[in-house]
């Protein structure tokens, strides 16, 4: 089967203010050699720490900004930068959506919560008259389970979870068929998390949707996702599937974010793997392996030689020098 | 909104009622007599002392200052010492002027200053931001004057394009002619008063842009497929003209009390060419006139930029 997604090797590098004239161009290494494959109508779950690259990854595939070198493919066709022609550009702004992390700032606050939805169905052509995108728009209003009178009221007047629906009615008004939500639950109460997750699971039944999912909150993501992601300092550490990241055989640095994951349970918790120092700069990166000064397991190889992604399982990718290779 | 309305009048009458004390008496301490300028010393005795006790100034100033007020909450601005006119009558010929060279230079800065904003915020960073950049800070600090005297030394005497003074050219001319003559006239003026307003302009036009575009909304807009003018022109700019709003807005109530230096080197009968004559002549009057007009202006337009603003952010509630 053809991935609806596939990137590869893509890498984005933010040039460095140069602080004196002479100095030797810098960048921040924000994402680097990312490749991964989602399917259609699963999750694929994307994790790391603040800095890890995972916002950077998304907005470059979705041509937010610009990318360094790499590709991007949908559904076989490379739209990397979407360089794709004005009809293909309206058609991938369209099949390809994004729920924001901050439910505050990512809505135009001089915008009706109406005219904020209905405009990219205009745009792109999901709705020929204004009357025709209102009628659409209330639907979904009431589908993620608002009232279709907000429909003349400004995104001030709504609470964090209500403008995180808002947000979804936005991303899902021009039909979209993947769904990238960048933090989408981050800033929401622990409650309203629930409430959105389980309205996240369930139009991805109604609309066919197909998710890339990026936190830091592994339960978050573990609930989601069927194929995780592990992202450290713009490098892929693992990709897993979703049963096997909390299983014996992963890579250093799932275990102690694993290990992070608060259990509810009195029973004397399993030993945490606290990690050392902070994630080192991503315009210097480590030589090396780039978790190398904060892992546990760290040998002098993993300070020589960086490891390449080692196939461990079924779908399970690790890059660590002492993962086990699968037979 | 009721609330809202009664207080910013209590608070405009409160500013206009200390501004109009506080201009009472520093007219007064000007270290002059106006009775000397008035008075010829052909006059008699009893013609002199008629004169004084007509205007007034032979009692103490406290009773001259509640004799002001008085004849002030009856809409009596006082009769100009040196027109011998009443002031509200005075104001009344010159305030169009000022207001004519007013919406010009409004015209000018809106027009130009925004657009200008704008690009050079599209362009952050870029060639067409550092050459804006670069003619705007020149603008704030040139030295108006200075500039007033460089026009009128290139355009009326070097090319001879442009009328040296004044409004029109006597006699006054009939009809189309007389708008054209006039707008001649208006032109030099106007751009000098233009300059500073225009870089503040483009100034606070370009600054709050390049906030609004690291806003998350702006990465919103463009997700919806908007093309980047639309992004800049619907999205951006709505939310980043509500400081040029308020800047423009007060520009405006400062300038009803007229350009006093601008008016004066262009010979311009406006209400700042009226202060200028009026400190001249030690007309206490027309002075305290121009000043209270000022003050009303402020007060007034501070009032409506509120509103506008209110009526641009609509999570400003007006009254809360």
């Amino acid at each position: 089967m053809e991935p609806i997604l596939k990137v590869e090797g893509l890498t984005k590098l933010f040039p460095v203010k140069k602080q004196k004239l002479l100095e030797e161009r810098r960048f921040v290494h924000a994402v680097e050699d990312v490749s991964f494959e989602v399917y259609q109508g699963g999750t694929l779950g994307i994790v790391g720490e603040s800095g890890s690259g995972k916002s950077t990854l998304a907005r470059a595939i979705l041509a937010l900004t610009p990318v360094t070198s790499g590709s991007v493919f949908y559904q076989g066709e490379d739209i990397t930068n979407f360089r794709v022609g004005a009809a293909g550009k309206r058609r991938l702004r369209s099949e390809l959506q994004m729920v924001f992390q901050d439910p505050y700032a990512s809505l135009n606050p001089r915008m009706k919560i109406g005219e904020a939805i209905v405009e990219p169905m205009l745009i792109n052509g999901q709705a020929k008259t204004r009357a025709e995108a209102r009628e659409k728009a209330c639907h979904l209003l009431e589908t993620v389970g608002l009232r279709p009178e907000v429909y003349d009221r400004f995104p001030y007047e709504f609470s964090g979870g209500q403008r995180q629906r808002i947000g979804i009615v936005r991303a899902l008004s021009v039909n979209p068929k993947l769904l990238f939500c960048d933090e989408s639950v981050s800033a929401l109460d622990v409650s309203v998390q629930a409430q959105i997750l389980n309205l996240f699971n369930e139009l991805k039944e109604r609309f066919h949707l197909t998710y890339v999912f990026i936190g830091h909150d592994l339960a978050v993501i573990r609930y989601i996702s069927d194929q995780i992601l592990v992202m450290y300092l713009g490098k892929i550490m693992e990709i897993a599937p979703y049963d096997q990241l909390f299983g014996e055989h992963t890579h250093p640095y799932t275990q102690a974010l694993v290990s992070a994951v608060p259990e509810p349970s009195t029973a004397g918790r399993s030993q945490r793997i606290l990690l050392e120092g902070d994630i080192p700069s991503p315009v210097n990166p480590p030589r090396g392996c780039r978790f190398c000064n904060r892992c546990f397991q760290a040998e002098e190889i993993c300070r020589q030689e960086e490891p390449q992604m080692i196939k461990t399982g079924e779908r399970h990718w690790i890059r660590c020098h002492f993962a086990k290779p699968a037979h | 909104m009721l609330r809202f309305l009664l207080r910013r009048l209590g608070r405009g009458v409160l500013t206009i009622f200390v501004s109009v004390t506080l201009v009472f008496f520093i007219v007064r301490a000007m270290p002059s007599d106006p009775v000397a300028l008035m008075i010829s010393p052909q006059m008699t005795e009893e013609a002199q002392q008629a004169l004084i006790q007509a205007y007034g100034l032979d009692k103490p100033i406290s009773v001259q200052y509640i004799l002001y007020m008085k004849e002030l909450l009856h809409g009596n601005l006082g009769t100009s010492f040196a027109k011998r006119i009443p002031v509200t009558e005075y104001l009344a010929q010159k305030l169009p002027w000022t207001l004519l060279l007013l919406a010009a230079v409004m015209v000018i800065v809106i027009l130009i200053g925004i657009p200008t904003g704008l690009l050079a915020a599209a362009h952050k960073g870029r060639l067409a931001d550092r050459v804006i950049s670069v003619i705007v800070t020149m603008g704030i600090s040139v030295f108006i004057p200075f500039m007033a005297f460089l026009l009128l030394f290139i355009f009326s005497f070097r090319l001879g394009v442009s009328p040296t003074g004044g409004a029109y050219t006597p006699p006054k001319a009939q009809g189309m002619a007389y708008y054209l003559d006039v707008a001649r006239h208006l032109v030099l003026p106007a751009v000098t008063l233009s300059i500073t307003n225009l870089a503040n302009a483009v100034l606070y036009t370009r600054n709050s842009m390049i906030d609004v575009l690291r806003e998350d909304y702006i990465r919103t807009a463009y997700s919806k497929g908007n093309s980047r003018g639309r992004v800049l022109r619907v999205h951006a700019l709505k939310n980043a003209l509500i400081p040029t709003v308020t800047v423009i807005g007060m520009q405006i109530g400062f300038m009803v009390g007229g350009a006093t230096v601008t008016e004066t080197i262009f010979s311009w009968p406006g209400v700042g060419r009226l202060v200028y004559d009026s400190v001249n002549a030690l007309d206490y009057p027309s002075l305290q006139g121009a000043f209270l007009l000022m003050a009303v202006a402020i007060v007034v337009m501070s009032f409506l930029t509120d509103i506008v603003v209110a009526w641009l952010d609509p999570r400003i509630k007006l009254g809360e």
